[in-house]
């Protein structure tokens, strides 16, 4: 698909790169300048305190994504510096030159622009970005639930040595509990307001596959001058969408010349000084202790589960030969499983556990924002809606899985108890009913 | 007393757990609130030349109402979250934050004014002198809903005194009311943006009006000067034109977008995929033999297969009930062992996997193999559709919509709360076991725990103490 009124003699010749990186610039909301691109291939230092705001820039955005608690971004250029280095680090860049770059940011334009095509094509940048800051004019839904209450960092202020009395714990759960219950009431007010607002203004959406209007759209009619913000924002997005396909339409040409940048390299390799690198580890979830923690996690989570597979598989194994044995000794075949049947069973369990392995059909699109659109049981939806019906499906099974996970922790437990309150002498205890 | 480091983990995983909550619920009360404002009376729009003294001179008028609790509450939770939303406004407008500056004494009083019985009586628009059509629903309207404009001038007085003048057909008549009547500041200014702002956007996007006044006035004919609720008229509001083309305008380039990833130019692959190469044969860094990055992935994917496994675990123990297993045909009873033995095959490949990913972290080598882009696949989530419907939700009921969100809260608490008792169980159960000799205060700790542990913190179980007779 081309860009109207750009035929493809125009994706070469002079004039072509400074135009596909303008675009690219755009794109990223006008933050490079191509003129800095040219000064970077012969490694002029005007331009690295321009790259090195441009590559932090577009590293912050991407790793707040993720965050449940979003930090603030460091001030200062040596701190931005240093946080570029780690996430590049990261993401496995190697080149040793980069990691010396002065903190100052005094030279070293040529290695931050190898860094930054680098990190185009690796994160696909460009891309990112629009996602990331997608503007949303819908009432949106998250059907995946990975990010609801999810714990984040507090500090603490712990006194009396650090320790606490269970009865503070207790309490702090009780306070949780409370908690889950004003969600809960929260959330079914929200849910009824919001369907008086799609009731009410049912046909006023100029799209009749969404039919009625969502609360920032009726917010840009009721306080019209407060929702220009919305509308800018959306304006902003159209322009950079825009450059980015025109980008799209010209990168080869920059690939191109990135290949007579490689070929430049104004410092020479290999890089004599092979100095240690240290970098401090900024972000916490990437750092090779936390790494450590979450694989053990997961290994015990998974050990637990082969341990109990085991067992159920060996009572499985057992109770079906006895009745195959049991069976064989009157007929000398099984009677009503012929061998054709067990493979096609096999086969269908494969299908099963390899649809389960790519996370299920839904969970593939559980992970994106929904626009919550509101149809009267009986009216005919449009294709490539998403049911609320197989979402509460889903969901159910979910909670009934959960539910037996945490009860079987429970017994665990139980069981772990009772062994001790046989050692109790002395003392009666008496289970709740 | 609980250990030190016990103490420090219980008490950081809890309150992580209960800031999580409070977060959302702040979220929630941020969204009720904004549908809260949009379902009472709409005032019309006011002129994009409020002078800022008007929202002084109208406090003492509402200061004579005594607003009941019920209504002081909602207008705090209404504070609280206008406050928010304009704090996150001004994070975003950087170039606005100045003027914005005096906003924030603004939004109280315009929540005073809502909130307040007297601010029910609406007044109309001053500038609004275009003959307005009665309503089509006024039947139903009640008095103080639907206030005709020259009733502005009994603001002071109580809902009741209203009622009367609301049947009055004097809506044709050009209303004069000076501007400081306007109980009403200019939305605009509450949310931190001045009104004075010049409305660009609307020239860009190429309207025809040339400021939103006209256009307002072209779009909700019969709209005008009263005041209405979303229920009354909401079936007659109309998105302006601008934004209808600025949307779609959005639509069709995001589908442009999405048609660039899908078919990729096999020429620029190529010239990533050798710029790549190229930088790679430079890497001289030792490093691990993945990139830390892509372990995080890796792991991440793990836990989330492990969670997937269990939950298939259950469902093949839960057909037809574990009691049930003699009952199970030939067929149910070999799908099972065989989907079981599939299971335990599965984890050991994780497990596999996983050790794989821990050799790989402590390898550290010199160049490494960065063969293509692990993010590149996972971009397709994000963004837009291509069509308006591919990223609907649709539900037919209010109940259903209630019966989605209570279930997905009751899944992230279950997860939430899953995880807490593993953190417990951890560190309460080696307590336990470690300390011998029952007394007092150990018997109240040993309930404490066994209420945790097994009921939920709901139920006790009683300890009875058996003195041993002489």
């Amino acid at each position: 698909m081309g860009l109207p009124g750009l035929r493809p003699r125009e994706r070469s010749g002079p004039g072509a790169l400074p135009r596909a990186i303008s675009a690219l610039s755009r794109a990223l909301r006008g933050r490079p300048r191509p003129e800095t691109f040219r000064k970077a291939k012969f490694d002029l230092p005007e331009a690295v305190a321009e790259l090195w705001s441009l590559l932090f820039s577009l590293l912050w955005p991407v790793h707040q994504e993720g965050a449940v608690a979003p930090g603030d971004p460091p001030e200062a250029l040596e701190g931005q510096i240093r946080f570029v280095k780690w996430v590049l680090h990261c993401y496995g860049y190697g080149r040793r030159h980069f990691y010396q770059l002065p903190e100052v940011g005094s030279h070293g334009s040529y290695e931050l622009l190898l860094a930054f095509s680098w990190l185009l094509v690796y994160l696909s940048l460009p891309e990112r970005f629009l996602y990331l800051n997608c503007v949303y004019q819908g009432d949106d839904a998250w059907i995946c639930s990975c990010k609801d209450l999810a714990s984040y960092p507090v500090p603490l202020a712990l006194s009396c040595k650090g320790r606490v009395d269970i009865r503070y714990v207790q309490w702090l759960l009780g306070k949780l509990r409370f908690q889950w219950r004003s969600l809960y009431a929260s959330q079914q007010e929200q849910c009824t307001l919001l369907n008086k607002i799609h009731l009410y203004t049912r046909g006023c959406h100029p799209d009749p596959s969404i039919g009625h209007l969502s609360v920032p759209e009726i917010e840009l009619l009721r306080f019209p001058e407060s929702s220009k913000q919305m509308l800018q924002q959306l304006e902003s997005e159209n322009s950079c969408l825009e450059a980015f396909l025109e980008w799209k339409h010209m990168e080869l040409v920059y690939w191109q010349w990135m290949d007579t940048v490689l070929d430049a390299n104004p410092i020479g390799i290999p890089n004599a000084d092979k100095q240690d690198v240290f970098l401090p580890e900024i972000l916490q979830y990437c750092s090779p202790k936390y790494l450590t923690g979450e694989m053990d996690r997961v290994q015990k989570n998974l050990e637990a589960l082969r341990q109990r597979l085991q067992e159920t598989v060996n009572q499985q194994r057992a109770a079906w030969h006895t009745k195959v044995s049991r069976c064989s000794q009157r007929l000398p075949r099984l009677p009503e499983l012929s061998t054709a049947m067990m493979k096609e069973i096999q086969k269908t369990v494969e299908c099963e556990l390899a649809a389960l392995e790519q996370g299920c059909g839904v969970k593939s699109w559980s992970h994106r924002l929904q626009r919550l659109v509101f149809r009267e049981a009986g009216e005919p939806s449009h294709s490539g809606t998403h049911q609320m019906t197989k979402v509460i499906q889903v969901l159910r099974r979910e909670e009934a899985s959960l539910e037996k996970t945490f009860r079987r922790l429970q017994e665990e437990c139980q069981q772990e108890l009772a062994i001790l309150a046989r050692g109790l002498e002395g003392v009666i205890w008496i289970l709740p009913p | 007393m609980l250990p030190a480091s016990c103490s420090h983990r219980l008490v950081t995983e809890l309150q992580g757990a209960l800031a999580a909550c409070q977060k959302k619920e702040e979220e929630l009360q941020q969204s009720i609130a904004r549908c809260r404002v949009l379902l009472q009376p709409w005032e019309v729009p006011s002129p994009p030349s409020p002078e800022p003294a008007r929202s002084t001179e109208t406090k003492p008028a509402f200061t004579a109402h005594e607003p009941t609790p019920k209504e002081l509450k909602e207008l705090e939770l209404l504070n609280q979250a206008l406050e928010k939303a304009l704090r996150v406004r001004k994070g975003i407008s950087q170039v606005q934050s100045s003027k914005s500056a005096s906003s924030g004494k603004v939004a109280p009083s315009l929540v005073t004014a809502q909130a307040g019985p007297g601010a029910r009586p609406r007044t109309s628009n001053p500038k609004a002198c275009v003959p307005a059509k009665p309503p089509t629903t006024s039947q139903r309207a009640s008095g103080r809903l639907k206030k005709p404009a020259r009733v502005s001038s009994h603001r002071g007085k109580a809902p009741g005194n209203a009622l009367t003048h609301a049947g009055q057909p004097d809506n044709s008549m050009p209303i004069k009311g000076p501007a400081q009547l306007c109980p009403l500041p200019s939305q605009g200014q509450v949310l931190g943006l001045p009104t004075s702002t010049p409305v660009s956007v609307l020239r860009e996007a190429g309207t025809t009006g040339p400021s939103p006044g006209p256009e307002e006035g072209k779009i909700q004919p019969g709209l005008r000067s009263e005041a209405f609720t979303l229920e009354e008229k909401g079936i007659q509001l109309q998105l302006p034109l601008f934004y209808k083309k600025i949307v779609s305008r959005n639509s069709s380039l995001w589908a442009q977008v999405q048609h660039y990833h899908s078919s990729a130019d096999t020429a620029v692959a190529a010239a990533k995929a050798r710029f790549l190469k190229r930088t790679k044969a430079t890497f001289d860094l030792p490093g691990p033999a993945i990139s830390l990055s892509e372990i995080q992935e890796e792991v991440t994917r793990l836990d989330q297969a492990c969670h997937l496994l269990t939950q298939h675990l259950e469902e093949t123990l839960d057909v037809n009930g574990e009691a049930a297993t003699a009952s199970l045909s030939w067929e149910q009873e070999y799908h099972r062992l065989v989907t079981l033995e599939g299971l335990q095959a599965a984890v050991e490949r994780h497990l596999l996997r996983l050790q794989e990913l821990r050799d790989a972290e402590e390898q550290w080598l010199g160049p490494r193999p960065v063969e293509s882009s692990p993010w590149g696949s996972a971009l397709g989530l994000g963004g837009k559709g291509s069509h308006g419907s591919t990223n609907c939700l649709v539900y037919t009921s209010v109940e259903e919509l209630q019966t989605m969100t209570a279930l997905k809260l009751r899944v992230a608490m279950l997860k939430q709360q899953i995880h807490l008792e593993k953190v417990l169980m951890e560190e309460l159960l080696p307590l336990v076991k470690s300390e011998s000799p029952a007394g007092p205060a150990q018997l109240a700790l040993y309930r404490a725990i066994h209420s945790q542990l097994c009921e939920a913190g709901e139920r006790f179980s009683i300890l009875v103490r058996d003195e041993p007779s002489v």
